[in-house]
């Protein structure tokens, strides 16, 4: 008997893993919690101080796990100063209180930015993965070279749910973005290509690698506008700048495009963002194109960032219509082992390495786990390694604990899935009180 | 909502009613709930609006254009005293409401709406008149004029037709754009915020009781519409019936209405601000010092529970040495979890991802050191530099300086408020926090008595809600 974490993990040989009913993984991941808590009060400071507030020594079930999970903002709690003004030590104290290594091997001596700072953590093993999230601060996610490997496997063997799909580099894969960097929808790229690019027919929008840096140069801009201390020229530089970079992207996104163009009949893969989708129709249809008219077994991945686009309403369809095959969907955040993919039904089906734990609004009670439920999408994974892998999402979700259409057992998350803030913003609470950000006009991200 | 297994019988969910929103139109109540609404704090209904209704034809003056200043001071002592007797039970009834519909605490309401008749007392109100306009001839008439090169005519504060974007923060903001819309003679809409639906209505109502046919009542109507309705605004503001829209709290209010803003329709906007204060050593130099100075800092770091635009939230305080700081800082965080007239003991837990931040910071006890906790009563945290967080909801980041020179770069165009300790630092620090985009600096402990008659955010508000109009008998 391996303990609960690895007899948990072992459930990758199970021949479909989404198709375990509730009632046999329940206990497997209140008991493989467990053990992750007893493990990791010791390594985790925050756990710890966590655990002893709210008087949890040990989990005995799901409702114990509730007040033991992370708030999503917990990865980018430290102080911004610390990247500001490279006080890594600092950010390095700070990662080792909210996961287990304690970084005594990674020398931040003579680092120059935080892409250089992030470079010394990969190359000793501590995956540092970034997402910029909400609010614009960057959160740190540190994953284990197995935690890197588990979601590789994921993304190469297990994310096409309904086909029998391999990674045999068979496709003319285009991606159209960067494939080099610590985001997590970067380093799946990576992945992609390793697995399903052919070698003479990968085609990458973003050769260079995606830069914290940049974001982090903007924040900065940002800072000193606020203070008043950037001069007009600055900003007209700092404008400039960033016209130049899109007037760049657009020459490369344009031979791509062309590429995309002449072999499209083939088997393809696409991955990009929903605006990409939407200007690579726009400039097939500019050319005479109306349908993409894929080759058999063509793949079309990604999505999502469509918030700030001004696109029509009929937006999806047009691009089902033109594409013609809409690729394997997920829903999933980078602090997640595995995703959770969607299957024929269009839904999306939970991984079993994680506790799904459909919350109320608060975050602060479980709700009852059958029928259809609406709640706060929240997670207890017991499997990631140097991480408490406890999160309350800022997601809200509708779930099915009935089996699903497409025949799996086990519950499933329908679309559409909102986030809280948006739904509850308020635009008519109106306050005397603001803040600087009011007052800062142009494309400047608030603090990094 | 997901549905929880009760056993037995089950109440009907009374917290699922939408609150209902009463119109005033031109002094008419107008009930309703024809239309549904959700906010931050839950559903709302209000009446239909008939846009005709909302508007005053140009071609003829606003009903109270010729009211002397004389009747205008009476009515408004009389809506003063109306308020405070609350026959009807109008305010009571809105304060139910309020309570209802959150964030306050029915103390912090019924606290505040019993001192709303303050503001419309005749020296109050003539203090207003006199620090801002001056002359009352000027809003009576036409005042004849001259310059120096001999050159004459004459001038009137002439009543002009706005639209009210109120803020809902503080039901004070109701009351005082009713205050400053009745001496300025013209016609107001008021746009109720969704963080404060039932205020405005209440005094609208309250005066309409006394004289439903009287000038100034048949000036104002205060009704509700989503912020940014295009059905609404785009055919409302208009230079044929308004000329200035005057908006509250900038970014949310204003994003909307700037497509409106043109030639024959101005903005005057009450921008968005944060306030900090600044404290010298002398006020720490002993535990009698610093009780006072934490005291003062309480009172004006706390209003509506710190949403108040005046409440403090930055204090940079030069400390030699840490004990003074360190007992500032609990001195401060005990005194913010007192109940004040316009402060719960506890207001709203502070969020979780928020909490995960300041815990953080407390384990870099070298760099931050944190008092008090979530529950609400109050939390401050000392550093070296301030936070990357708005601190919201009575919590206070303490900022030591080496001295209060280098707190000014803090001070920017967005600092409305700077409270200063002791006093006599102010004369040093005014200009360069001027300079910097402040608006005001007070004696710290001074930051919620606002002075009838000066100016705020940086302009007299009557000054910019009438439009002045010459008659002249220049000659080439």
């Amino acid at each position: 008997m391996g303990s609960a974490i690895e007899q948990l993990k072992a459930l990758r040989s199970s021949p479909d893993v989404f198709d375990i009913p509730e009632e046999v993984l329940r206990p497997m991941h209140i008991a493989a919690a467990n053990e992750a808590l007893q493990e990791k009060r010791q390594t985790i400071p925050a756990l710890a101080k966590r655990a002893d507030e709210v008087g949890i020594s040990s989990i005995t079930s799901l409702d114990d796990m509730v007040p033991l999970l992370f708030a999503h903002t917990n990865y980018k709690s430290y102080p911004a100063s610390f990247l500001q003004q490279g006080r890594w030590k600092h950010l390095l104290r700070w990662l080792s209180m909210v996961s287990t290594p304690d970084y005594s091997d990674v020398d931040v001596e003579g680092v120059t930015d935080i892409d250089d700072f992030l470079g010394r953590l990969w190359a000793r093993g501590y995956f540092v993965t970034t997402s910029s999230g909400t609010g614009g601060k960057l959160s740190l996610v540190v994953k284990s070279q197995s935690d890197m490997d588990r979601l590789k496997d994921f993304i190469l063997n297990v994310r096409e749910l309904e086909s029998d799909l391999k990674p045999e580099n068979q496709f003319h894969l285009f991606i159209f973005g960067p494939v080099k960097g610590t985001y997590t929808a970067t380093y799946c790229n990576a992945f992609l290509v390793e697995g399903f690019g052919r070698p003479d027919s990968t085609h990458i929008l973003i050769e260079e690698p995606m830069l914290n840096g940049t974001i982090m140069r903007l924040a900065d801009m940002r800072r000193r506008m606020a203070e008043g201390t950037a001069t007009p020229d600055e900003i007209a530089a700092a404008e400039v700048e960033s016209i130049q970079q899109a007037a760049r992207m657009s020459e490369r996104f344009a031979e791509m495009a062309d590429k995309f163009l002449e072999l499209r009949k083939e088997k393809v893969w696409i991955s990009a963002m929903t605006a990409q989708k939407w200007d690579l129709m726009e400039y097939a249809r500019a050319r005479g194109v109306d349908r993409a008219d894929l080759g058999a077994g063509s793949m079309n991945t990604g999505g999502g960032g469509v918030k700030h686009l001004k696109l029509p309403e009929d937006f999806q369809e047009q691009l089902n219509s033109f594409f013609g095959v809409s690729g394997p969907s997920g829903y999933g955040m980078s602090e997640m082992s595995w995703f959770n993919p969607s299957c024929r039904a269009k839904r999306y089906h939970v991984h079993p390495f994680q506790a799904t734990l459909i919350l109320d609004e608060a975050g602060e009670r479980l709700l009852p786990r059958e029928g259809v439920v609406e709640g706060r999408f929240a997670f207890m994974d017991p499997t990631t390694e140097y991480r408490w892998g406890g999160l309350i999402s800022g997601d809200k979700v509708t779930v099915d604990f009935n089996p699903c259409p497409c025949g799996r057992k086990g519950m499933t998350v329908l679309d559409p899935i909102r986030r809280y803030a948006d739904i509850n913003r308020d635009g008519d609470k109106i306050q005397c009180a603001g803040t600087i950000d009011a007052y800062i006009r142009g494309g400047f991200p608030e603090a990094a | 909502m997901q549905k929880t297994q009760t056993d037995g019988a089950r109440l009907p969910d009374f917290t699922a009613m939408p609150l209902q929103v009463t119109h005033v139109i031109k002094g008419v109540a107008v009930t309703g709930a024809d239309q549904e609404y959700s906010s931050s704090a839950g559903p709302f209904a209000t009446p239909a609006l008939d846009l005709s209704t909302l508007v005053w034809p140009r071609n003829r003056p606003g009903p109270a254009f010729d009211l002397p200043i004389a009747d205008i001071l009476d009515f408004l002592e009389a809506t003063g005293k109306a308020l405070a007797a609350d026959q009807d039970g109008l305010l009571a009834e809105a304060a139910e409401q309020m309570v209802a519909a959150g964030p306050y605490d029915r103390g912090i309401v019924e606290r505040s709406y019993a001192s709303l008749p303050r503001g419309f007392s005749r020296e109050r109100v003539m203090s207003l008149i006199d620090g801002e306009i001056g002359d009352i001839a000027l809003l009576d008439g036409w005042v004849p004029f001259s310059n120096r090169m001999g050159e004459s005519g004459a001038i009137r504060a002439f009543p002009a037709r706005l639209v009210h974007i109120l803020a809902g923060n503080a039901p004070g903001v109701a009351a005082s754009t009713i205050v400053r819309g009745a001496v300025t003679k013209g016609v107001h809409l008021l746009k109720l915020p969704s963080n404060d639906l039932f205020t405005a209505p209440a005094i609208l109502r309250t005066m309409a009781s006394i004289d439903a046919d009287h000038p100034l009542v048949r000036s104002f109507s205060a009704v509700y519409w989503r912020g940014g309705d295009k059905a609404v605004e785009g055919r409302i503001f208009r230079p044929q019936y308004f000329d200035k829209l005057v908006a509250w709290g900038g970014d949310a209010a204003i994003r909307s209405a700037k497509d409106y803003i043109g030639p024959g329709f101005e903005l005057v906007s009450f921008d968005p601000k944060t306030s900090i204060a600044m404290i010298g050593r002398e006020a720490l130099d002993s535990p009698e010092a610093i009780a006072d100075t934490a005291e003062r800092a309480a009172i004006d770091s706390t209003p509506f529970n710190q949403a108040a635009c005046v409440s403090a939230r930055f204090h940079f305080v030069e400390a030699d040495n840490d004990a003074a700081i360190d007992s500032y800082c609990a001195e401060l965080q005990r005194r913010m979890g007192i109940e004040r007239p316009n402060c719960s003991a506890i207001a709203q837990p502070v969020e979780p991802g928020l909490r995960e931040e300041i815990e953080t910071l407390r384990d870099f006890s070298d760099l931050y050191k944190v008092w008090g906790s979530y529950e609400g009563a109050g939390l401050v945290i000392r550093s070296e530099e301030p936070v990357d967080f708005h601190p919201d909801g009575k919590i206070v980041n303490v900022v030591r300086v080496p001295s209060l020179e280098d707190a000014l770069s803090h001070a920017t165009v967005a600092t409305q408020t700077v409270g200063v300790f002791p006093a006599e630092r102010k004369r040093d620090l005014r200009d360069r926090l001027a300079s910097a985009g402040v608006q005001r600096v007070v004696t710290l402990g001074g930051a919620i008595a606002m002075i009838s008659g000066m100016s705020h955010d940086g302009f007299f508000p009557l000054h910019r809600m009438v439009r002045w109009v010459n008659d002249e008998d220049g000659q080439l």
